[in-house]
C-alpha cells in the first residue's frame, strides 16, 4: 500500500468533494487555496491587493472548471492529473501554477502594467509565457476543447461584454429588460450590436486558441 | 456571424420557440453546417457564462465566509489570553519552587561538611583543637563554627595553642 501524508489525503478528500458538488467541501477548497495563495503570492507575482483578489478569484473558478471536467480528480486515494497520471506534486502547487498564468493574462489586460518601464514588464520578460504550459493547465485533453477555450477566454473579455452576456443567457433576461439596466446604452439596435460583437470578438479569440492548441 | 439567425438561435437555446419553430430550426441548421457551427458556438457560450456566473455567486459566499472566518481568528482571544490567571498562578508557583532550590542551594555551599576526608586541609587547620574531638570530625561547637568562618587572624587569636 502506497504510504500517503495526510496532506495528500485532505487534497483527495476535498477534490472528490468538490467533484461530488458537496458546498462544504467546494468552501473548504477555496479555503484552503486562499489561504495559500494569501501567503506566497508575493512569490510568484507582484500586484497589489485588488488586483490579486481578482487573480484568486479567476484562478479558483479555472480550478474548480477542471475538477468538473476532471482534468485532475481522485482516484485510488491520489489525486490524479493529465493523461491519467498521478499529480506531480500539491494540488496547491497546481493552483499557483494556475494564478501564474491567470496573473498573465491580467498583466496583458492592464497596459499601466506592461509600460516598458514598469517592473512587470521585466517579470514578464523573466518569466516568459509559455503557451505550451498555458494549453497543458487549461485545455488538456477532453472531448470538448472548444468549451474549454470558450470557458477560458469568457474569464478575460471585457466587463460591459461579461455583464450583456451574463445578463442575457444566464440570468435570461430579454433585451428590453438589459437595456433598463444598462442605462449608458443609448437604444436595442445599439444593446444588439454590442452584444453581436461581444460574441464575434469571443469567437475570433477562441478560434485563434483552438488553431493554437490543435498545432501544439 | 449571422446576426438574424444568431436571434433565432438565442430563442432557440432560452426556450422562446414554440415546437413547430424548433422543429422547422433544426431542420435549417441540420442542413447548413455554418448554422450548426454557429448553433454549437452559442451553445458553448451560454454553457460557459452560465457554469462561471455560478461560480462567481459562490466565490462571492465563500469569500464573505472566508473573511468572517479571518476576523473571528483575529478576535478569538488566544490561549494566553484565555488562560492568564493559570498562567500567573503556574509563573509564581514555578517561581517559589526555583527559589527554594535555589535557596537550599545557597545554604549548601556556605554549609562546611563535618565529615572529612584524610587528606583534608581542614584537618590540619583544626590541628590545635581540644583533646575531646575526635580525629578526622569536625566539632559541632558553636564557637567552632564561627570561627571558621571569620578570618585567618581572629582563628589564631581566639584558639588557644597548646
Amino acid at each position: 500500500m502506497q504510504f500517503r501524508t495526510r496532506i495528500q489525503e485532505n487534497e483527495v478528500r476535498l477534490v472528490a468533494g468538490v467533484a461530488d458538488n458537496s458546498r462544504r467541501m467546494q468552501f473548504e477548497l477555496y479555503t484552503y487555496c486562499a489561504d495559500y495563495f494569501w501567503d506566497n503570492y508575493r512569490g510568484v507575482f507582484f500586484v497589489d491587493k485588488i488586483a490579486a483578489e481578482d487573480i484568486l478569484q479567476d484562478t479558483f473558478v479555472a480550478f474548480w472548471q477542471n475538477i468538473e471536467r476532471r482534468k485532475i480528480y481522485a482516484k485510488d486515494g491520489i489525486v490524479m492529473g493529465r493523461d491519467d497520471k498521478p499529480l506531480s506534486g500539491s494540488v496547491l502547487t497546481y493552483f499557483m501554477g494556475i494564478a501564474r498564468i491567470k496573473y498573465l493574462e491580467w498583466v496583458r489586460q492592464h497596459p499601466f502594467y506592461t509600460d516598458p518601464e514598469s517592473e512587470m514588464k521585466r517579470i514578464i520578460k523573466e518569466t516568459g509565457f509559455d503557451t505550451q504550459e498555458y494549453i497543458d493547465i487549461l485545455y488538456d485533453s477532453s472531448e470538448n476543447k472548444m468549451l474549454e477555450i470558450i470557458a477560458d477566454v469568457i474569464s478575460h473579455m471585457s466587463p460591459r461584454c461579461s455583464q450583456i452576456l451574463t445578463k442575457f443567457y444566464y440570468e435570461e433576461k430579454k433585451l428590453d429588460t438589459i437595456l433598463l439596466e444598462i442605462p449608458s446604452i443609448e437604444s436595442k439596435d445599439a444593446l444588439k450590436t454590442k452584444k453581436h460583437k461581444c460574441m464575434e470578438t469571443l469567437r475570433t479569440s477562441a478560434r485563434s486558441i483552438y488553431k493554437r492548441y490543435l498545432n501544439s | 456571424m449571422d446576426k438574424d439567425f444568431q436571434d433565432r438561435i438565442d430563442d432557440y437555446l432560452l426556450n422562446r420557440m414554440d415546437d413547430a419553430e424548433k422543429v422547422k430550426f433544426l431542420q435549417e441548421v441540420e442542413q447548413d453546417n455554418e448554422k450548426k457551427e454557429q448553433l454549437e458556438f452559442t451553445k458553448n457560450v451560454k454553457d460557459s457564462i452560465c457554469s462561471r456566473a455560478k461560480k462567481l455567486q459562490s466565490i462571492k459566499e465563500f469569500q464573505k465566509m472566508y473573511e468572517q472566518r479571518q476576523q473571528n481568528v483575529a478576535a478569538t482571544p488566544t490561549t494566553y489570553g484565555k488562560n492568564k490567571k493559570w498562567y500567573w498562578i503556574s509563573g509564581i508557583a514555578a517561581a517559589f519552587v526555583v527559589g527554594f532550590f535555589a535557596v537550599v542551594q545557597l545554604i549548601n555551599i556556605s554549609y562546611k561538611p563535618f565529615l572529612r576526608g584524610a587528606g583534608d586541609n581542614k584537618v590540619l587547620q583544626y590541628k590545635n583543637l581540644p583533646n575531646n574531638s575526635l580525629p578526622g570530625i569536625g566539632t559541632y561547637d558553636s564557637k567552632q563554627f564561627i570561627v571558621d568562618s571569620v578570618s585567618t587572624d581572629t582563628l589564631n587569636t581566639s584558639i588557644p595553642t597548646e
